[in-house]
């Protein structure tokens, strides 16, 4: 079943679960930004350390695989990211997450979900044909993905919650990455396109609205227009 | 015969073309020439899609009945959309107030939209297939936010963040799914729907009822099903009318199809109707949810917003009892239904400079065609024969009764019949009291006229007589979905 570089592969997988902690633990927008980044550069070996060797023995295997790494690699971890940096800074919002749950709470929650995530595994594994080829893989993907959904319940602000939208995309795509081995290429890079419209559409919601009071724009409930105008 | 894909690359290069015109009022045109042009495209291909599948691309690409079925309703909605347009934005065009900008960024956004809901309803890989799906949501919410105030923004930006994040578990649905089937496939594409379809005995059971679990919540959140309903009155509301239109008319329903897809694909793993009977509480809960809110509601378009939830659910509803025709007969009136009334909403609102039904009175003597089209569609929305959603919905009653689905239809007609009444209730203030001080009447134009007559057409005569064509349209549709009846 191992056809690619397994232990690669765990030592990601590591990665991909002590990220999906730092970002939480973390109160600074740049640095779950920057993690986040981190998490797309794992994103891109993924398909190297798990099906490798599977992809390379068949003729365009190697097209295949130097054309997904390297646009994963180029989104995910340049572009997408430059483009949040770039919003943070000319949104000259604050810095620090602003969350309804604390920092401690949340990374308790966080710990919880990665245990849980586990439990799950291990009862839905051996149904799952694909999740054979890396053990660590559907606990990674299914802590990632709950994580990002806490992370996008959880944030006061769009900057935050899109990271929260990010990091539950990276949890798909493990998950994905395992139960399929390979994507066809198309998939993949459309649902990349799609990830990076998102998030330039928030830079674009958050940087040109505001003018830097992004608290002025999504204050509350602020129904208060509500009845007048059309 | 006509490449299947030339129905996506049409509206993308009108995309590209509106956003490079120089004057906002060709723009307008563009919108109306270029989805007339997309009318005429599916009218030349629809033929052949309406008595057997056919495929494009290496079988990237799929035109069934279901999907022609789908595809007929948005490019009819399109059309008409489009040209309802050029009377909603007349008086900003007038103003001033319409600039460039905005209007290549309406024209952008609009054909974007109609690109990604083709390349979404025509696509046979699943994968393809969730692409198109969170295309439209990138291109709606820059419909909606097309005002650039903020309240618009904080909608779109709302609509923008929970359907992405909802259907990023369709995403995992999907991928599921394709596992499962790759795990069977041998040398065949586990992407493609046809291939899942043929390979579907063979499946796992468990995988993929998982699977359904996910693309069933994912997608039914872009179809605004309770309780993941929450953004949609807002962004249907806070958008300009014409785009209303088209996200309630056209938008729901391909949420709707892409469950639709999937429910054949896990009957024939499992066979036991599980996925069908997921899909009853869902569509109870959201007409019950609606119906809540529909009594407490002032603000017209979040009123017809709430409508999208409850006609919605009574579709899932339709669906989960069995009855795959009375639940697709039910989508077309709707569609009809909802794009007329938001034509008519969004014209009053204008004239009246605000969108409280407690101060739009007298709508019929201040604004004839669209107090009448108002007050007659809303009348069409609760199912009031004998207009056709009367009896879609009576349909859907007797198929469900026929299924032993007792208890679910009380439900469905104990919310139905609260709607009704707030609805009226609503609707009966509107035209009976008098217009307030210093209003006076607005003439209507025979634009106008013309699209509330159309639609209100429409909704009697397929209300009264089903046409032989629609009727094995229909059929052919649910046949695909693997409905009983």
């Amino acid at each position: 079943m191992n056809a690619g570089f397994p232990l690669l592969a765990d030592y990601l997988l590591v990665a991909v679960i002590s990220l999906d902690v730092y970002i939480v633990a973390t109160s600074r927008l740049g640095a779950r930004v920057r993690a986040c980044a981190l998490q797309g550069v794992v994103h891109a070996l993924l398909p190297l350390s798990i099906s490798g060797a599977a992809l390379l023995a068949h003729p365009g295997g190697v097209v295949h695989l130097a054309l997904t790494t390297s646009v994963t690699f180029l989104l995910k971890a340049v572009v997408i990211p430059y483009a949040m940096l770039h919003a943070i800074r000319h949104s000259g919002m604050r810095r620090e997450v602003e969350a309804f749950v604390s920092l401690h709470q949340s990374l308790i929650v966080a710990v919880v979900l990665v245990g849980v995530s586990f439990g799950i595994s291990a009862v839905v594994a051996t149904s799952l044909r694909g999740s054979a080829s890396a053990p660590l893989a559907l606990p990674a993907g299914l802590s990632t993905l709950l994580i990002g959904l806490f992370l996008a319940v959880n944030g006061k602000t769009a900057l935050s919650q899109i990271i929260g939208y990010q990091v539950t995309q990276n949890g798909v795509f493990v998950m994905g990455q395992t139960l399929l081995g390979e994507f066809p290429l198309m998939v993949e890079l459309g649902v990349l396109l799609d990830v990076l419209v998102a998030v330039m559409l928030t830079g674009l919601f958050v940087v040109q609205l505001s003018g830097g009071d992004e608290d002025a724009l999504f204050a509350g409930e602020a129904r208060e227009d509500e009845e007048g105008t059309a | 015969m006509m490449p299947l894909w030339a129905l996506v690359a049409l509206p993308a290069a009108c995309a590209v073309l509106a956003a490079g015109l120089p004057v906002p009022r060709a723009v307008l045109s563009l919108g109306v020439a270029g989805s007339f042009a997309e009318v005429v495209l599916f009218c030349l291909a629809a033929p052949a899609a309406f008595s057997g599948q056919r495929l494009g691309i290496d079988g990237q690409l799929l035109l069934d009945p279901l999907s022609a079925f789908h595809l007929a309703i948005v490019v009819g909605v399109f059309f008409l959309s489009s040209v309802y347009a050029l009377d909603a934005f007349a008086p900003e065009l007038a103003s001033g107030r319409f600039s460039t900008g905005k209007a290549r960024r309406f024209g952008a956004a609009w054909f974007a939209f109609l690109t990604a809901m083709t390349l979404m309803l025509v696509a046979n890989n699943v994968g393809l297939m969730w692409i198109a799906m969170e295309a439209t949501t990138l291109a709606s919410a820059m419909l909606i936010c097309l005002e650039l105030d903020p309240p618009s923004v904080r909608a779109a930006w709302t609509y923008l963040l929970i359907c992405s994040v909802g259907i990023a578990l369709a995403l995992l649905g999907t991928f599921l799914l394709c596992g499962e089937a790759r795990a069977v496939a041998g040398e065949q594409n586990p992407f493609l729907w046809t291939n899942l379809r043929v390979l579907a005995p063979k499946m796992h059971e468990g995988p993929v009822r998982l699977a359904f679990v996910f693309l069933l919540v994912g997608y039914g959140t872009k179809a605004g099903l309770a309780p993941m309903h929450t953004w949609l009155p807002e962004a249907h509301s806070r958008a300009p009318a014409p785009v209303s239109a088209v996200l309630s008319g056209v938008l729901l329903n391909c949420a709707v199809y892409c469950i639709t897809r999937f429910v054949p694909i896990v009957e024939a793993t499992a066979g036991d109707g599980s996925a069908r009977a997921l899909l009853v509480p869902f569509g109870l809960l959201s007409i019950l949810v609606a119906a809540a809110f529909i009594v407490h509601e002032h603000d017209v378009k979040r009123l017809l917003a709430y409508h999208s939830v409850e006609h919605l659910g009574i579709v899932t509803l339709g669906i989960g009892v069995g009855g795959g025709a009375a639940a697709l007969y039910h989508m077309l009136n709707h569609s009809v239904c909802k794009m007329l009334t938001f034509f008519c909403a969004g014209t009053l609102a204008q004239r009246f400079g605000m969108r409280d039904m407690r101060q739009m009175q007298g709508i019929i003597g201040f604004s004839p065609a669209a107090g009448i089209g108002l007050v007659l569609g809303i009348l069409a929305l609760v199912g009031l024969p004998p207009f056709a959603v009367f009896m879609s919905e009576l349909w859907i009653v007797q198929v469900g009764l026929r299924g032993d689905h007792v208890w679910a239809m009380a439900a469905f007609l104990v919310g139905a019949g609260i709607v009704f009444v707030a609805a009226i209730g609503h609707a009966v203030d509107m035209v009976w009291k008098r217009p307030g001080e210093g209003r006076q009447p607005v003439a209507a134009v025979t634009l106008e006229w013309s699209l509330v007559v159309l639609p209100l057409a429409l909704l009697v005569v397929i209300g009264v007589w089903m046409p032989s064509g629609l009727g094995e349209a229909l059929a052919g549709a649910a046949a695909v979905m693997g409905a009983v009846r």
